[in-house]
């Protein structure tokens, strides 16, 4: 029957015996035999923040935190403010450099970019030749270039999970995959994903859309929107930055006589890499990986440490990268959008997303919500609209019903604080409360909410997750994972969030604003204090790095 | 639309503060100078896991023959021997100015897992 088949679907029969074959535990067992636990597909690849060695590393790419980045970027810098001004060479440097730097994930879907810039560019330059009267014209170019990319991403992210829920679904209605089918599966399981391909695809999305709207005028150099497509601090996990804030500042290299905002740039930086290296790694090994590997086998204190222990590594993970890559760009004479603003400081469900990944949640307003109608149609439409845009956030972020479950969470929970405003006779301009206890029991309700979709977010399948809430109700055993530097690193995790604006970035900060005599010894000074703090930080994480948890997105 | 920028840094770059060039460059010298001398002993311990050598299966296109694969070789980076190679004379250079102390009290204050020096190669 399946003679002609790879090993590891030769594997999956051998183990399992031809009654079983249409049941679909079998089916994903086929699926995740073939696709591995690299980041080939979203269901085998779920969040491994494992520490990996240095080795691994390559396998992870070029990571911020990692020598080879360190040397990359170090001799970028320098060629960088050399070229800046001469653009005829500067420009393609930082495009070698971006590729460079994605190729070293896989060379070969450098071409897949590459692909994706031209088009995207020739599309927007078509529909700028068309004056606005010419609507039509415009509108099919657009939906022509919207159909290729969100095939391009449809192909890469979702179709492994659509064959396997629609082989699933026709093996429920009792109609067993023949051989083809389980080699079409065997094929989709072998589908690399892109790494960032959710980043770049949206970047791309949102330039011919404003080119569309008449928000924005193409640029006229493919060269430009190459360089801002594939910008490498923002190419595998964002931020999210639109081409009306990047663009224009690729078409005007930074200049030589501005001063460089080192200062903020290197307080960014390491303040990302300590979040990261030591903070986020330190929460996964001790709290998170070992309670979601294994949730049934936890009591129900040890469960709400897992959980706290998720949210406070995944803020750390993702906002270290935004942070890192904000940092590197202010190094090179570029400004990007801040992505993250103390999240978990929020005082309902809208307030957090006003605060997390904001790139990506005024993308889906500016790009979903708002096209999808709003708040325009009344009360009704504007709950669909809600909860749409979010269902949708949840599968932006992966292919797997956990996901799409976490999206409706968020959109069920922006609804109910709607209807419950409604019903209470609350604006969303009425002012937040200000005494200290109201402002703590909402910060800290709004947390627990978001715990709550966590749980569906990092669980591998529903059953894990399900296994997790019931973890959360057995309060009958002590929890094992408490200790002291878990409390500790807890509440860094959580003061972290404090880090903008405090009086540690002002001291920084204001290490850089010597007199102009002593400019020179101010500059020297921080370069100095930064190389000693790297090194503590160096020697606070472990040894080896674990990929970023939103490069798999 | 409502805008999210990188509020903090362009009003910054308004007013024109931040670092001339000049020193820029001259404090990043320094920072990447110090920074491989205080930690290029531990650098060099590390390099026989550095800078992640993976054999690269190399196919010549196209096969002429559907019935055999098309003829490749492998082809072993030397990023490894180079990394060993390179970064001795930074470890020389760390323990001559007695900069290296700095990263093995800290190793010893935090208790991390860096491993002892490696094993020549083979």
């Amino acid at each position: 029957m399946n003679r002609n088949f790879g090993t590891a679907t030769s594997l999956a029969f051998e183990t399992h015996p031809n009654p079983h074959v249409n049941s679909p535990p079998f089916l994903i067992q086929v699926y995740q035999s073939v696709s591995g636990h690299d980041n080939r597909n979203i269901l085998a690849s779920r969040q491994s923040s494992r520490v990996c060695s240095p080795a691994d590393g390559w396998r992870h790419g070029m990571l911020f935190p990692t020598t080879i980045f360190a040397i990359f970027f170090a001799t970028l810098f320098y060629l960088h403010w050399a070229l800046v001004e001469r653009p005829r060479l500067w420009k393609p440097l930082l495009l070698a450099a971006s590729y460079l730097f994605y190729g070293f994930w896989n060379w070969k879907f450098i071409f897949l970019i590459a692909i994706f810039t031209v088009l995207n560019h020739w599309a927007a330059c078509a529909m700028d030749r068309y004056p606005p009267a010419q609507s039509s014209a415009r509108k099919r170019i657009l939906v022509a270039i919207l159909l290729f990319d969100l095939g391009i991403l449809a192909f890469f992210k979702y179709a492994g999970f659509l064959t396997l829920t629609a082989i699933q679904a026709l093996a429920v209605l009792g109609l067993p995959p023949d051989d083809t089918t389980l080699r079409l599966l065997e094929a989709v399981g072998r589908i690399v994903l892109p790494v960032g391909i959710s980043f770049f695809t949206f970047q791309g999305m949102s330039y011919v859309i404003d080119v569309y709207r008449g928000d924005f005028r193409p640029g006229r150099s493919l060269l430009d929107f190459a360089n801002y497509l594939a910008f490498f601090p923002q190419l595998v996990a964002g931020p999210i930055v639109r081409a009306r804030d990047l663009l224009p500042q690729m078409e005007h290299p930074p200049r030589r006589d501005r001063p460089l905002d080192t200062s903020r740039a290197s307080f960014l930086i390491l303040a990302g890499l300590f979040k990261k290296t030591v903070i986020a790694n330190f929460l996964a090994e001790r709290l998170a990986d070992p309670v979601f590997a294994h949730p049934a086998s936890f009591s129900g204190p040890d469960a709400l440490l897992g959980v706290w222990g998720y949210a406070l590594q995944i803020y750390c993970d993702f906002s270290a990268y935004s942070d890192i890559a904000i940092g590197l760009a202010l190094l090179l004479g570029f400004h990007f959008p801040i992505n993250f603003n103390a999240p978990y400081f929020a005082l309902s469900i809208r307030d957090f997303w006003h605060r997390w990944h904001i790139s990506l949640s005024t993308w889906l307003r500016d790009y979903l919500y708002i096209p999808l109608g709003g708040s325009r149609g009344g009360e009704r439409q504007t709950y669909r609209n809600q909860f749409l845009t979010f269902l949708l956030g949840g599968l932006w972020h992966g292919a797997g019903w956990t996901f799409l479950i976490w999206g409706a969470f968020h959109g069920l929970s922006l609804v109910l604080e709607r209807f419950l405003a409604r019903l209470f006779g609350t604006r969303e301009s009425d002012p937040p409360p200000t005494r200290f206890w109201p402002v703590v029991l909402r910060r800290l309700g709004v947390f627990h909410w978001v715990c709550l979709s966590w749980i569906f977010f990092r669980c591998v399948s529903l059953t894990d997750a399900l296994a997790y809430f019931r973890s959360l109700t057995d309060w009958s055993r002590p929890a094992t994972l408490w200790s002291p530097t878990v409390g500790l690193a807890l509440a860094a995790g959580w003061c972290l969030q404090y880090l903008d604006g405090t009086r540690a970035e002002r001291l920084w900060v204001s290490l850089a604003c010597y007199p102009k005599p002593l400019q020179y010894a101010g500059a020297l000074l921080q370069g100095a204090a930064s190389a000693a703090i790297l090194t503590v930080i160096l020697a606070m994480g472990p040894r080896g790095v674990a990929p970023f948890i939103y490069f798999q997105f | 639309m409502a805008r999210w920028r990188d509020e903090i840094g362009e009003r910054r770059a308004g007013e024109g503060k931040g670092t001339p060039l000049g020193p820029a460059l001259a404090g990043f010298s320094l920072f990447c100078i110090l920074a491989l001398l205080l930690n290029g002993e531990s650098l060099h311990q590390n390099a026989h896991l550095l800078p992640y050598p993976r054999p690269v299966v190399i196919t010549w296109l196209p096969s002429l023959s559907w019935r055999q694969p098309p003829p490749s070789f492998v082809w072993r980076s030397p990023a490894r021997a180079m990394a060993i190679r390179l970064s001795a004379p930074l470890a020389a250079a760390s323990r001559a100015t007695g900069l290296n102390r700095f990263r093995a009290r800290l190793d010893a204050l935090f208790h991390t897992d860096n491993p002892q020096p490696a094993p020549p190669p083979p």
